[in-house]
């Protein structure tokens, strides 16, 4: 981490600053032959051009450095190619770990569903009050586990899926997702507002559904996690040649320690235990901006809101 | 449950799965529900079992030591042995299912399941294969009078002219030839087709209806919208 504080050089300033010393040299080397300085230099007994010192000194330096500055340069991506090596060997380990999890999972899951339907019939004819409230616990958590299994399987169909790409309206995605959200958003008193103006986004070129999936997952969210009363707005713009979308609530908010964390697989705040949900929402929703090669960033305040804000590269005019 | 109420008419299932819980309670669950049962706990067993007890249908695992369940499909199959056969599957990618049914089996289901849905889907698999019904799974082309659908190289024509049809509508076209004149949920359609869409409603599968809908022309009412039950493919199929 500490590689990527470095203050980093620009890349165009590196030659404007290892030829300096040779631009250096070349000024000293006029002046003397304009006259302005005197060329010859007695050191002891030897004479000495100082003209031809001054550059071979500044041919030496720029040599040196440009040297030292294209070596260092190689070392930093080289460092970063490693950086990234290492991140991505790290992010695979875990999709390998939860794909694992996942095929483990399953047997037992299996085993437990048909066990259950197996007693519910008989058994539970006979069971007191709170025996009948534990079967229930127990048929809720199952349920609740196959849920967990079954996210886990898209998230990994979503890492060896390839994107049905077309023009895709963007704002109707968007009107379609609120309006399925819209009855949720009453029965919790939730205002839900959406900015479009002055004018509709223009098409981005992705996947539609896919699309679907990470602003469905994104209001869902935002409707989970804001308490009755409480506003959402969905603001749709455009910035030069990309969409921007932001998703901003007053709800519970994140932890600013805890955001680095929310894109990752099974992550949940540790204000958003109580509420249900799987936590691979937003590993599905990154991986999703990922493919469409956009971004997504987040801002909170807890118990004040958040706002998500996604950027997705509008299609190029020639599609339009 | 079970088709018939006799216990020599009794409809025979054969299943097979390498974990023995899994067996014994899948085992009480069907036998519960009507049906005569024989377990086998590999694919070399399940041969052997198919051959002394003749199943009506076979519930098959995929992933097993030895010989896995795609392969026990396999030679069933090459052996002329028809015998419906739902596959449980533990991958339960898209391209998984696709493979599954390409190899001849009837259905799949992903691990874990709802055991209810596994008895409506034994049912509808009987229900085919019961009225004798061409099972087409196993096929590579799917005609309908001009329409010809090539499911290895996913492409479909339409007197002879090539359709541009997206995968995911590909993917909806190829199901509903499958199960021909059968009411086939959204649901139905988004799990098979999508596998991961389960937040994407009702507007992914009506664009794609409408997108087979245009590339079928005049030929559009093959498809048929059942308001609040899903579609139905109307055209008579065959496979070859």
């Amino acid at each position: 981490m500490k590689l990527a504080m470095k203050r980093a050089i620009k890349p165009w300033r590196i030659p404007l600053l290892y030829s300096l010393p040779a631009a250096l040299a070349i000024a000293i080397a006029m002046a003397v032959n304009a006259g302005l300085i005197s060329d010859l230099l007695f050191v002891g007994h030897f004479e000495i051009s100082l003209g031809g010192v001054v550059l071979f000194v500044g041919v030496v330096l720029t040599v040196g450095l440009g040297l030292r500055g294209f070596l260092t340069h190689k070392s930093r991506e080289r460092e970063k190619r490693i950086l990234d090596e290492v991140r991505e060997d790290h992010a695979q380990a875990q999709r390998s770990f939860l794909q694992r999890l996942d095929h483990e999972l399953k047997n037992p899951l299996t085993i437990i569903q048909l066990g259950l339907a197996n007693l519910q019939p008989t058994f539970t004819a006979f069971l007191e009050d709170h025996q009948q409230q534990s079967f229930t616990h127990i048929t809720e958590q199952t349920t609740r586990l196959q849920r967990l299994v079954e996210d886990l399987r898209r998230l990994g169909e979503l890492e060896e899926t390839t994107l049905e790409r077309e023009n895709v309206d963007l704002s109707a995605v968007l009107e379609e997702v609120v309006h399925m959200m819209r009855t949720t958003a009453s029965s919790r008193r939730l205002m839900l507002n959406v900015r479009q103006i002055p004018w509709k986004l223009s098409p981005i070129c992705g996947d539609r559904d896919l699309l679907e999936v990470a602003l469905f997952n994104l209001l869902d969210n935002a409707i989970k996690y804001t308490p009755s009363d409480g506003t959402i707005e969905i603001r749709a713009t455009e910035d030069g040649s990309v969409a921007v979308i932001e998703i901003a609530d007053t709800g519970i908010g994140i932890q600013s320690d805890e955001l680095p964390h929310v894109y990752e697989e099974l992550y949940r705040g540790s204000n958003a235990r109580q509420f249900g949900g799987s936590g691979l929402g937003m590993a599905m929703v990154k991986r999703i901006v990922d493919l469409h090669q956009g971004q997504i960033t987040i801002s909170s305040r807890p118990d004040e809101g958040t706002v998500i804000t996604l950027r997705l590269p509008l299609a190029s005019p020639v599609r339009n | 449950m079970g088709d018939v109420t006799r216990s020599s008419d009794k409809t025979r299932l054969l299943i097979v799965d390498d974990e023995n819980d899994l067996l014994v309670e899948l085992g009480a669950l069907l036998s519960r529900s009507g049906y005569s049962i024989e377990t086998a706990g590999d694919g070399q067993k399940a041969l052997d079992t198919c051959e002394r007890f003749r199943p009506h249908l076979i519930v098959l695992d995929v992933l097993m030591p030895g010989m896995d369940g795609r392969e026990v499909v396999r030679h069933l199959r090459q052996s002329g042995d028809w015998t419906p056969v739902i596959l449980l599957t533990k991958v339960g990618t898209s391209a998984e299912r696709a493979l599954s049914l390409q190899e001849g089996a009837d259905d799949y289901l992903n691990k874990p399941f709802d055991p209810m849905e596994l008895i409506a889907r034994i049912q509808a698999v009987m229900r085919r294969s019961q009225s004798s019904e061409q099972n087409r799974s196993g096929f590579r082309y799917l005609d309908c009078e001009a329409l010809t659908l090539d499911r290895q190289k996913r492409q479909a024509w339409l007197s002879g002219t090539d359709l541009k049809l997206t995968t995911r509508a590909f993917g909806v076209l190829e199901f509903l030839m499958l199960n021909p004149c059968e009411i086939v949920s959204r649901d139905q359609l988004l799990n098979e087709i999508w596998g991961w869409a389960y937040a994407v409603e009702t507007r992914a599968v009506d664009v794609r209806i409408a997108e087979i809908r245009k590339q079928l022309g005049h030929h559009a009412d093959w498809l048929e919208t059942l308001v609040g039950q899903g579609y139905r493919f109307l055209g008579q199929v065959h496979g070859r």
